[in-house]
Parts: structure tokens; C-alpha cells; sequence
């Protein structure tokens, strides 16, 4: 796969919340609130292209059967960082993301991505695959967090949208929504995949 | 055998390596960390005891326990006093400042920490927004009004002299004003929808301490 190619990945093709299906619960959890979910998306971004690098560096020298516990400290001590980076300079951001941060060690796509690509890839190509990851991961929490945020809480950003009389539904903001809602937007991603492929196939059918 | 020394080692490099970065990151954000949990604790300090002059002090209850609190002055007569309640609520130990008048009156309240889940527990310092997402771009900026998070507005005008009672049901942000005289007399608040945990564990770092509280406001006066 050219370096492009790796990036852009990520994004949509292989999203880790829509397609690999990992990370779901700080997915559910955070994508409650726009702000929550791009700083969750930052945070865990920047934990797993730091750790995609180290560990596509050390991959010469870690023995295979301890890989994991090794894998796991690297993670580990990233989250750290960001944790104390966090309380030292971004206070309210550590609070609205609370518990969340340390979860980060254990989101499945940081620990998914270290073993399935930065094990057995160049740095280069670990480093563009963290980067299409976050932003893929990010931008599913963002779509997510937009919806459940406005029907919801009748709010984006904090921000009121609809008339204070609107109805907003609390259900969205607890996890049964957070069900619905990327039940929901799974479906549409693979009904619109399967609508182009159609298309695709016809496509050359015709040309026969 | 030479595997499992193999294995020792790499581990050991590891761990040491990243134990060594993280002590550096730490002691490289400790004083910053430690200085602005000072100020947050002095600003809320501030915050409750409006208006007054605030002076650190420390006293001994019943128990012999030492108890930090502040006293707020006006014009050199000992006003308020603000204590420090917490307890442990949905996920974290909320830590809030309190202000309270010679009588037991509450006249401010601040939570300076708390970690529970976010859009839940967090709505306790949630300040609510009048402003619609069109009107950022219209509204001039520097428009800035100084709204309280509505769950700890709440608690002001309440009283320990009595226990605070929190209520299911309606929230205080949507009550119309005869409800929330209703809420007031009883001397109780009402609880985030969805965090009935975090709720009653901020009324009970108040109802717990209280009877110290009481103490001490009846010692120095």
C-alpha cells in the first residue's frame, strides 16, 4: 500500500468505529458532547500515533511472545503523559473527559493497531496509519457526538440549537442511545457501500 | 533458559526506560500542577465569600482534628467561613467549597474537582447557555455574562441546619419559579437527570460535614 494509501485508510475505508468495530467503549461513553468527543478524538489520536512510532521502532527487538506486555507499557506510559499534560495545562478538559483518560490504555484500537500494523511496518507507514486511525476515530466520534448532543441535550458545542421547548430525549445521552445511534449510522455505512459496489458491478455488466 | 533471560531483559529495558520518561514528565508538571490546585481552591474561596476578606485559619474539633478553613471579613468583622466538603460520588471524590454565614446560612458554593461521566455527573458545573449556536456569529464579542453552573446555584440560600434532601424529578434549570420556592423552603435540590449518584453524594459532602461545620462556626464566634 503506497503512504497515501495508508493514511486515507483510516479515514473512512477501514473507520475503527464504522468498519474494524473497535474502541467502543470510550465511543459510547464520550460522544455525548462535540467537545468531549474531539478532545477524547486529540488525546487518543496523539496516544496512538506516539505509540505506532515507538513500537514500529522497536520491532526488531522485542521478542515476539513477551510482544503484548511490551506493547501495553508503551501505551501505557503515552496515556500518562497525557494525563499529567492535562492536569498541568488543561484542567477543564481533564474533567470533562474524567475517567476516560486512563481508559485510553485499554481502547482496543491503540492495542489493535500496535499488533495488526506497527509490529510489521516501518516507522513512516506507523506513523501515517496513527494519523488515518485518530482521524478516522475522531471524526466518528464528532458525527456521533453531533446527534446525540443536539437530540439530546439541545445543544452543539454548548451551544442551544432548537428552541428551549424542544424535547430533548436524555435516552440519547445514556448508553442505550449511544446503542441506537451507532447501530444507526453502522447500517447506513454498509447499505452505502453496498449501493456503490451495486453500482459498480452493473456498471460492467455493461460493458460485457 | 536463554529466552526466558532474553525476555527479563527487554521487559526490564523497557519498563526502566519508560518509568525514567515519566518520572521527568512528572516532576517537570508537579509544581504547576500542585500551584494551580492552590489557586483554584483560594479563587473558589473567593468565589463564595463574595465580597469579603479572606484569611486562612485552622482549628481543632471534638476529636482533636485538625479542620482548614477560611474566615471572610468585612470591614474587619468576621462575616462567613468557608470550609472544604467531599465525598466520593459515581467515580471520583468530589471535592467542593462551601460558604456559610454566622447562622448556618449557604451563601456560596463552588465544586473545584470532580472526574464523573461526562454529559452526566459532569452537568454539575455545567453552566447553562442562553446563547443559540446562530447568535455566535451575530453577537458582539466581549458580551460575556457571568452565569453559575444552575446544579450548585442551587445549594445557595439553602441552610445546615438542616439536611439537604435531593429530589428526582424535574431539574432546577427547567422549574418555574413556584416550584423552585417550594424546593428552597423544604431546604432541598433537585438531581441531574441520569445522576442521581453524583447528585446526592455533593448533598451529603455538605449534610456529612455539617455538624463540624456547625462546630466550629459556634467556636469562633
Amino acid at each position: 500500500m503506497n503512504q497515501f494509501k495508508v493514511l486515507t485508510n483510516g479515514i473512512w475505508k477501514e473507520n475503527p468505529i464504522f468498519v474494524i468495530v473497535l474502541g467502543m467503549c470510550p465511543t459510547l461513553a464520550v460522544s455525548t458532547a462535540v467537545e468531549n468527543a474531539i478532545g477524547m478524538g486529540i488525546a487518543a489520536s496523539f496516544v496512538l500515533i506516539m505509540s505506532n512510532i515507538i513500537i514500529s521502532m522497536i520491532r526488531g527487538f522485542v521478542p515476539n511472545k513477551i510482544r503484548i506486555p511490551c506493547f501495553i507499557v508503551v501505551i501505557a506510559s503515552f496515556v500518562v503523559l497525557v494525563e499529567l499534560v492535562l492536569k498541568a495545562y488543561f484542567m477543564p478538559l481533564y474533567q470533562a473527559l474524567g475517567i476516560f483518560i486512563p481508559l485510553i490504555v485499554v481502547n482496543c484500537i491503540i492495542l489493535g493497531r500496535a499488533e495488526a500494523f506497527a509490529s510489521k511496518n516501518g516507522v513512516m507507514a506507523s506513523f501515517l496509519d496513527g494519523v488515518g486511525m485518530g482521524l478516522g476515530f475522531t471524526l466518528a466520534l464528532v458525527i456521533m457526538a453531533t446527534i446525540r448532543e443536539i437530540l439530546g441535550l439541545n445543544k452543539f458545542f454548548g451551544l442551544l440549537v432548537f428552541p428551549k421547548e424542544f424535547p430533548a430525549a436524555a435516552i440519547m445521552i445514556l448508553p442505550p442511545g449511544g446503542f441506537l445511534v451507532v447501530g444507526i449510522l453502522m447500517g447506513l455505512y454498509v447499505w452505502n457501500k453496498n449501493r456503490l459496489r451495486l453500482k459498480q458491478l452493473n456498471a460492467e455488466k455493461m460493458k460485457c | 533458559m536463554k529466552d526466558i533471560i532474553r525476555f527479563f531483559l527487554v521487559l526490564g529495558i523497557i519498563t526502566t526506560l519508560a518509568g525514567f520518561f515519566l518520572g521527568l514528565v512528572y516532576s517537570y508538571t508537579k509544581d504547576r500542577i500542585e500551584s494551580q490546585e492552590k489557586e483554584r481552591t483560594l479563587g473558589a474561596v473567593k468565589m463564595v465569600l463574595e465580597g469579603m476578606d479572606v484569611e486562612e485559619a485552622t482549628t481543632k474539633d471534638k476529636s482533636g482534628q485538625e479542620i482548614q478553613y477560611w474566615k471572610g471579613k468585612v470591614n474587619g468583622e468576621l462575616k462567613g467561613f468557608a470550609f472544604i466538603v467531599h465525598k466520593f460520588g459515581y467515580s471520583s471524590d468530589i471535592k467542593s467549597i462551601i460558604g456559610i454565614n454566622k447562622d448556618g446560612g449557604i451563601v456560596g458554593f463552588e465544586i473545584i474537582f470532580q472526574l464523573e461521566t461526562p454529559a452526566l455527573g459532569t452537568r454539575s458545573v455545567e453552566v447553562p447557555s442562553n446563547d443559540y449556536i446562530w447568535e455566535v456569529f451575530s453577537k458582539k464579542k466581549g458580551e460575556k455574562h457571568i452565569i453559575k453552573p444552575w446544579f450548585q446555584e442551587q445549594v445557595v440560600g439553602l441552610t445546615i441546619s438542616k439536611l439537604i434532601v435531593v429530589q428526582k424529578g424535574s431539574e432546577w434549570l427547567i422549574m418555574g419559579p413556584q416550584e423552585k420556592e417550594v424546593l428552597k423552603k423544604l431546604n432541598d435540590i433537585s438531581a441531574i437527570s441520569g445522576a442521581t449518584i453524583t447528585s446526592k453524594a455533593i448533598a451529603d459532602s455538605i449534610n456529612d460535614t455539617r455538624d463540624q461545620m456547625l462546630e466550629v462556626i459556634k467556636q469562633v464566634n
